[in-house]
């Protein structure tokens, strides 16, 4: 099917006259040679006057042809190419942290705006009556035009992306979009790199704007974690910071006191601290006030002889702490104890170990002293009315799957915050029954494995595989599934005195403390790090997200099978290579036929054969 | 040393011509033209009254018989008669490339002056601006002008009126004038010129040369660009057969123009090309013009 011609760069066309009026001045100059010197000019003056009006431009055969590769060459120069035919696209923005990096020669553009300016040339290379839909990755999948909309449309909406902290989720993103039979091509801008080898079929198309020519650009380092200790009555903080590049380097990192009314930070200390390549550091702050309440840590490259570590993102290398947040105290019932399943890790909740046999003798006693429950292979008798988190129930389970990929999944349920689920299987996953309260957000083909629900103001969800023992980085999938479960069923987002962007709760007397004062907040996705205040509190918001931060060990996106197939169109042709290989293919035919021409020539007078 | 074009025989043809003048004018020697100065000669002119002082032999015995007058004839004496040759200097006279012109336009003064100095005459050939010779005479001075006029080329004035004014104001003997140019030049030009040559009181004879490169400028039908020998200007058309004949037309129309200002004021006028053999243009062409007898 041919698709309508457009040209990328149409201004170029005024090259066309520009070679038509070099060419015809110079077979003019040709066809006059030199000035051919005569003895006087004044009958060829009076023959002139005569016969001005017959003079005219008679170009031979050979002009014709010349001025053919010049406009074939025009026509490249100016970026010919062919437009698909009209079609559905869905273009998708990553617009995760990550994309707000600065580096190269970009003259300070970010990422994201690099990524928005391939993507308006995108759908520019559309047909014009294509329609498209913009996505934007995070905080979750969400349509910037509200549905399929005109070209120029999409390419008004794509101005008001903006960057969001928070993670691409870009295979899941993409595993959902594809899934979806309306749109014909699905197309992805990011900073993350492509997979080498991409799977058959066009459908989905990767357009990374990453750099790997200067992997040093891409250095950066970041405060990975920050939390409060109490020691002897004394407060102590202990901030992480991590290096994401190829070699060591100097760091500075400073404690600042949050002061209120009027906001201000003060410097209250700093460490100089060596990085090494790719490895973290944690730095403690001791000794602090017990009356400040509100501390921002800050990090910076220090120089270390001529070198300096980069920092290609600025956004995460500040982290906020609320000192004195509310504690958690979760019961788990079960028959580990939390050393055993790695929970004493979990610093913003403190589990108390209740095995089974004590649990049912406990459980109208301990309603009022733990937050939760987390059951791990246990069955509470009856319903407590009390948040619980269930894992692995097993007289629920009526069913055993093995290591089966997931069928589908409710993206937007807080449980699945910041996980990439299209390439999972759950190992060993028992289906689930469901009370009618409840809905799924995780499904094998077989049938639920995970669902939640809220009932009596609590929050409930019901794992039917093991997420146990918490493993933290080794097992980051289900260590993340398992501490957004823990948030959803406490019913909060706050984690060792700070919340993550994303999951903080926005309310209209919430606004947000920046260093100059100001900006108050209105969207969801305008969420950054900081401080807000509410009409009683406040709150620190972090985001830690190590896999936004590695800019040099990017992931790279693995777009979802297809699975279903279907004709689309290929993106846009550039025709400039194939008319630079005609001209090319022409010149070389001229060549040739000058030089068969000259050699008969030369047999023909008799000259060398 | 002579050009190579003046062979024994031309040379022998030639000494069989002498200069000839339609006027008479005073010499300033014995010569071998009739002289406006009466005295001893073949040529009768008049009779008068014997006078003292008067060769007796001279006197007319038959008259005297006849009616008891004493009356002598007179004859016009024979003098030497200035020739003065004069070599259009203008670039045009030499085309780049195409030197035949300026060789037949030397060859012809050349040629004249041999002529000339064969009958005693006092020859200069003058090359206005560029080279004067002073009048000579005598058969050996046939070398010094060929030997004077060999390296020479033309070298375009400023004014060629005004080095024609100069060369001309060294002639203290009015005699015969020959202009040898390819005559170019607007008509008003040549008239200019001529004026000059009459105010002298010279007999005048002009000879148009004119080369291969004034016939047919250029060679191939194409778009051109001609720049002018003389002044440098260069001027674009385009050269196609209509234009081969409308400018053959424009010079036999400018020829014709000439000739006919030239005859009207008795100024002789012969004609040759470079492709004509000059033997033919100096024993046939030339002397039907009258200035070879």
């Amino acid at each position: 099917m041919m698709g309508e011609l457009g040209f990328l760069a149409p201004a170029l066309f005024v090259v066309a006259p520009l070679g038509l009026g070099v060419l015809v001045w110079v077979y003019r100059r040709k066809a006059q040679g030199k000035a051919l010197v005569v003895p006087t000019l004044f009958l060829l003056r009076e023959l002139k006057r005569s016969s001005q009006a017959r003079r005219q431009f008679k170009p031979p055969p050979r002009f014709f042809f010349e001025l053919f590769c010049i406009l074939l060459l025009t026509l490249a120069l100016a970026g010919m190419y062919q437009r698909r035919p009209a079609m559905r696209i869905a273009a998708l923005i990553d617009n995760s942290i990550s994309m707000g990096k600065v580096v190269g020669d970009g003259a300070g553009e970010t990422d994201l705006a690099r990524a928005i300016g391939l993507a308006r040339s995108f759908i520019q290379s559309a047909s014009s009556d294509s329609q498209i839909e913009i996505f934007v990755t995070s905080p979750t999948l969400r349509s910037v035009t509200d549905g399929l909309s005109s070209r120029d449309e999409g390419i008004r909406k794509l101005d008001t992306i903006k960057l969001a902290f928070a993670a691409d989720s870009l295979e899941s993103a993409l595993s959902k979009l594809a899934l979806q039979a309306s749109y014909e091509q699905v197309v992805a801008f990011t900073d993350r790199p492509k997979k080498a080898k991409e799977p058959a079929g066009p459908r989905v198309q990767i357009e990374s704007i990453r750099a790997d020519a200067n992997i040093d650009s891409l250095s950066n380092i970041a405060l990975t974690d920050i939390r409060y200790l109490e020691r002897d009555g004394k407060t102590e903080i202990a901030v992480s910071a991590s290096s994401y590049a190829t070699r060591m380097g100097a760091a500075k990192v400073t404690l600042f006191e949050v002061q209120q009314n009027p906001w201000a930070l003060r410097k209250v200390a700093e460490k100089e601290i060596t990085l090494p390549s790719r490895g973290s550091q944690e730095i403690l702050f001791n000794d602090l006030s017990p009356q400040v309440l509100l501390y921002s840590a800050k990090i910076e490259p220090l120089r270390n002889g001529n070198s300096v570590l980069g920092n290609a993102l600025a956004t995460d290398d500040r982290a906020w702490i609320e000192i004195g947040a509310k504690e958690h105290r979760v019961a788990l019932v079960g028959p580990l104890s939390p050393e055993a399943l790695g929970l004493n890790q979990i610093n913003f909740v403190t589990f108390e170990h209740l095995k089974p046999e004590e649990f049912a003798g406990e459980e109208t006693k301990a309603a009022n002293r733990y937050s939760a429950y987390l059951f791990h292979r246990y069955k509470a008798q009856g319903h407590l009315d009390k948040p619980t988190l269930s894992i692995l129930p097993p007289q629920l389970a009526n069913e055993n799957g093995q290591m089966q990929p997931l069928s589908s999944w409710d993206a937007t349920h807080p449980a699945l915050r910041y996980l990439a689920l299209a390439t999972l299987q759950m190992p060993k996953a028992d289906v689930l029954a469901i009370p009618d309260w409840g809905s799924a957000f995780l499904s094998l083909s077989s049938g639920p494995i995970a669902w939640s629900g809220s009932k009596n103001s609590s929050n409930y969800i019901t794992l039917g595989f093991e997420v146990l023992p918490y493993e933290g980085k080794k097992s980051p999938l289900l260590s993340i599934l398992l501490l957004n479960s823990l948030k959803y069923v406490l019913g909060t987002a706050a984690v060792g005195g700070h919340v993550s962007a994303g999951d903080l709760n926005l309310s209209a007397e919430l606004q947000f403390f920046n260093q100059d004062g100001s900006a108050a907040i209105s969207r969801r996705e305008d969420i950054s790090p900081g401080i807000y205040q509410g009409a009683e509190t406040v709150t620190a918001v972090n985001y830690f997200e190590t896999t936004e931060s590695d800019l040099v060990g990017a992931r790279p996106v693995v777009a979802a099978e297809r699975t279903e197939s279907m004709e689309v169109g290929a993106r846009p042709r550039l025709l400039a290579p194939a008319l630079c290989m005609f001209v090319m293919l022409l010149l070389l035919i001229d060549m040739i036929i000058a030089v068969l021409g000259r050699k008969r020539a030369v047999t023909a007078s008799g000259g060398p054969k | 040393m002579l050009p190579a074009i003046f062979t024994p025989a031309l040379l022998k043809n030639l000494e069989l011509f002498k200069m000839h003048s339609r006027r008479a004018f005073l010499g300033s020697k014995q010569g071998g033209h009739i002289s406006l100065k009466r005295g001893h000669g073949l040529e009768f002119a008049d009779y008068r009254r014997y006078e003292l002082g008067d060769n007796p032999r001279h006197i007319d015995w038959g008259v005297y018989a006849r009616s008891d007058k004493l009356i002598v004839k007179t004859f016009q004496e024979e003098q030497d008669l200035s020739v003065l040759i004069l070599i259009d200097p203008s670039n045009s006279m030499r085309p780049q490339d195409h030197p035949q012109k300026w060789e037949r336009a030397i060859a012809t003064a050349l040629a004249l002056a041999y002529i000339a100095l064969m009958q005693q005459d006092r020859v200069s050939i003058s090359i206005p601006g560029i080279k004067d010779t002073p009048f000579l005479t005598g058969m050996r001075a046939i070398h010094s002008l060929a030997q004077a006029l060999s390296e020479l080329q033309p070298n375009q004035p400023a004014d060629l009126t005004l080095s024609m004014r100069s060369a001309i104001s060294r002639v203290r003997f009015p005699g015969l004038a020959i202009f040898i140019s390819d005559l170019l030049m607007p008509i008003e030009q040549v008239r200019e010129i001529t004026e000059l040559l009459r105010a002298k009181n010279l007999d005048i004879t002009t000879i148009q040369i004119l080369g291969q490169s004034d016939i047919t400028p250029f060679a191939q039908v194409s778009d051109a660009v001609a720049e002018d020998s003389e002044t440098g200007e260069q001027l674009e058309f385009s050269w196609d057969g209509d234009s081969q004949t409308q400018y053959a037309f424009l010079l036999n129309q400018h020829a014709q123009q000439i000739r006919s200002l030239l005859l009207s004021r008795g100024i002789g006028f012969a004609s040759q090309l470079t492709t004509q053999p000059f033997d033919e243009f100096m024993l046939r062409s030339l002397p039907a013009t009258g200035l070879l007898r």
